[in-house]
């Protein structure tokens, strides 16, 4: 077991590397750069900001001194909020971010699940259908249009919650009920899919002729072996999610992280770019991780010592 | 004799979009004390169903809508589901076809033998680790304490059917039902679960029904064989009877279909050609008949009465009666 975690934090650390390249060099195959403007500045200013920033460095040199401060954990300075290095950028938002990410999946793993088993265990009848078809609304309907449908029932006209901004326990609410939408509604249908498929299996009945109630075939049984198919979802929807939505940020005005994903690209403010994707990616590389340890724990014929072979 | 367990006119069906599927259609058996019985015949022919319907475990849109199920003198079909869930596991066990898929993969064989245990017997612990192993070593599981924390897709399919056997017997029930408990595994472990129920069966003195395909299985553990055809019984008797004067059509062709060992190379296996009926729309005669080699006119619109040729010995069949044409092997009784 800790010889395979070594193993997977030494191909994550490549993992990483390689992502890192890969974004360095798109982001300079893009047109423009973060100084150029429409209205061309004097040319000896843009020289000058240009080498300030080290931009006249060949790509090469550019990329090797990139890379030598990433692996000290420095991002270096942004090029858009001037006076402002990306580690304080990634510092400041993702806190924000995660509180509501994590929230945000607590609340869709205890509805959705739930929703999920009960819509199982009384499939085709009323109980399946109101779930399935709230969850169908959940899929489909886009975050932004639940962000503003939920700030105008709820804040607007109810006056239940504030509209906007972040801060105290009430502010997280209404940005979570949007961004719980989908995951909520997908974890629903998921579990659903997975408990019928458990339910329909041998072992049920074996279970069921040892004399044992419904809710312990169900809690015993059924509930190890279904939940399977969330973990492995789980892992990059919370790496999503935790790292913060730009539209729900950008709509409550929520001081997170995922508007610099969008930002930093149309601004070409290289190192924040850099900066929020190795983030993203050494996220996404760690809950994948605990994914796999998850799954050696729920079941048993999965054993990660083997995985050489 | 005293009976345990008397099933009477049993009917099961399935609610379907293309119809009502009527599986069991009238059965009528019954289970001494002490005895193994085994109910016979091809797939589809209603034997799990009738099993299931024992153990009110008949999956939906199943039902079981006509007939009596006397178990230990109380009627089965009239019981709540917790008054059944007390029967389940506690007084009468039951093993499955696959013991591949019939154990929970991810918990291990402990909980599994530990749950019912537990339930019924209410032991924990210490109490209940030291039955579960008792109960292992009884089937015959090598250094049981070694196994018992050990996951299902540890063992192999004949260890795998031990464990069930462990887990049916855990709570010692009068009765265990075993379905198709040997048509997964291997012929030689085929043998040795036979030889091993046979074995339980006498230390314990449970009774078993034993539900199988295969005549060559049955004559090793069972002492009476109810032969069922399109959910009907078609005969019944003791082994001696069924395999020595067998009376219905459809048990000779069973009983040409098995493969025997002093067959020479010119004894080819014969099949019983053609399909059973459709069970939505049953046929109004004989649901053998179409394919009956000695079928008569009357067989095609009249459902054949049973005939008694001994107090064990029961047969439905035309070729009874007494107008019907002789046939060799056919040995008249009663008064049809």
């Amino acid at each position: 077991m800790g010889s395979y975690i070594l193993k997977r934090l030494v191909s994550g650390v490549l993992v990483v590397l390689i992502v890192a390249t890969a974004t360095f060099m798109l982001m300079r195959s893009i047109p423009g750069g973060p100084f150029r403007r429409e209205k061309a500045l004097p040319a000896a200013i843009q020289r000058n900001i240009e080498a300030r920033y080290k931009l006249n460095d060949p790509l090469w040199k550019q990329y090797l001194d990139y890379m030598k401060n990433m692996l000290r954990g420095d991002f270096g300075p942004s090029f858009k909020y001037i006076g402002r290095s990306v580690n304080s950028i990634i510092e400041d938002g993702f806190p924000v971010s995660a509180v509501l990410g994590g929230v945000t999946i607590i609340f869709s793993l205890v509805v959705g699940i739930p929703a999920g088993i009960i819509s199982a265990l009384n499939q085709n009848k009323w109980q399946d259908n109101l779930a399935m078809g709230i969850a169908i609304v959940g899929v489909s309907v886009p975050s932004f249009v639940m962000a503003t449908l939920l700030m105008y029932v709820f804040a607007v006209k109810l006056r239940w919650f504030p509209a906007a901004m972040w801060g105290t326990p009430r502010h997280v609410v209404l940005p979570m009920l949007a961004l719980s939408a989908f995951p909520t509604a997908f974890f629903a249908r998921l579990m659903r899919s997975s408990t019928l498929d458990v339910l329909s299996q041998d072992y049920i009945r074996t279970a069921r002729s040892k004399g044992l109630s419904w809710a312990a075939v169900v809690y015993k049984h059924v509930l190890k072996n279904s939940v399977l198919p969330i973990i492995t979802y789980l892992g990059p929807q919370a790496a999503a999610i935790l790292t913060g939505s730009f539209v729900v940020e950008s709509i409550f005005a929520i001081p997170g992280l995922g508007r610099y994903y969008v930002t930093s690209i149309y601004n070409r403010d290289y190192t924040t770019i850099m900066g929020v994707t190795i983030f993203y990616c050494i996220i996404l590389v760690a809950l994948n991780l605990l994914v796999d340890i998850a799954y050696s724990w729920l079941d048993p014929r999965i054993k990660l010592t083997e995985a050489k072979e | 004799m005293d009976r345990l367990l008397e099933v009477t006119n049993l009917h099961t069906s399935f609610r379907t979009y293309a119809g009502v599927v009527q599986a069991v259609r009238g059965v009528s058996f019954h289970v001494n004390r002490g005895e193994a019985v085994a109910l016979v015949g091809e797939s589809g022919c209603g034997k799990s169903v009738t099993a299931l319907s024992i153990m009110q475990l008949v999956p939906p849109p199943g039902k079981v809508t006509e007939g009596c199920i006397a178990f230990d003198g109380k009627d089965l079909t009239a019981m709540t589901e917790r008054e059944m869930q007390h029967v389940r596991g506690n007084e009468i066990g039951m093993i499955f076809q696959d013991p591949m898929t019939s154990l929970n993969p991810v918990l291990s064989i402990k909980t599994q033998i530990v749950e019912s245990l537990r339930l019924h017997q209410n032991l924990r612990g210490e109490a209940a680790t030291h039955r579960a192993l008792e109960l292992l070593r009884m089937v015959g599981i090598p250094s049981p304490e070694r196994r018992l924390a050990a996951y299902p897709h540890q063992f192999s399919g004949g260890m795998r059917q031990r464990v069930m056997i462990a887990m049916a017997l855990a709570c010692s029930p009068k009765l265990l039902i075993a379905d198709e408990p040997t048509t997964a595994l291997d012929v030689t472990i085929q043998a040795q679960i036979i030889e091993l129920m046979k074995e339980l069966k006498e230390k314990l003195g449970m009774s078993i029904i034993l539900i199988t395909h295969d005549l060559g299985v049955v004559a090793g553990l069972a002492q009476r064989v109810v032969v069922m055809y399109a959910g009907k019984v078609a005969e019944q008797g003791t082994v001696d009877e069924i395999y020595k004067s067998p009376q219905h059509p459809y048990t000779w062709g069973l009983l040409k279909s098995v493969p025997r060992l002093d067959a020479t190379r010119k004894d080819k296996l014969v099949p019983i050609y053609g399909q059973p009926p459709d069970l939505i729309s049953p046929p109004q005669g004989c649901p053998f008949a179409p394919r009956c080699d000695w079928a008569m006119n009357i067989c095609k619109t009249a459902q054949p009465e049973f005939t008694t040729l001994s107090d064990t010995h029961q047969v439905a069949c035309w070729l009874q009666h007494s107008m019907a044409p002789a046939n060799p092997r056919v040995k008249r009784g009663g008064a049809a």
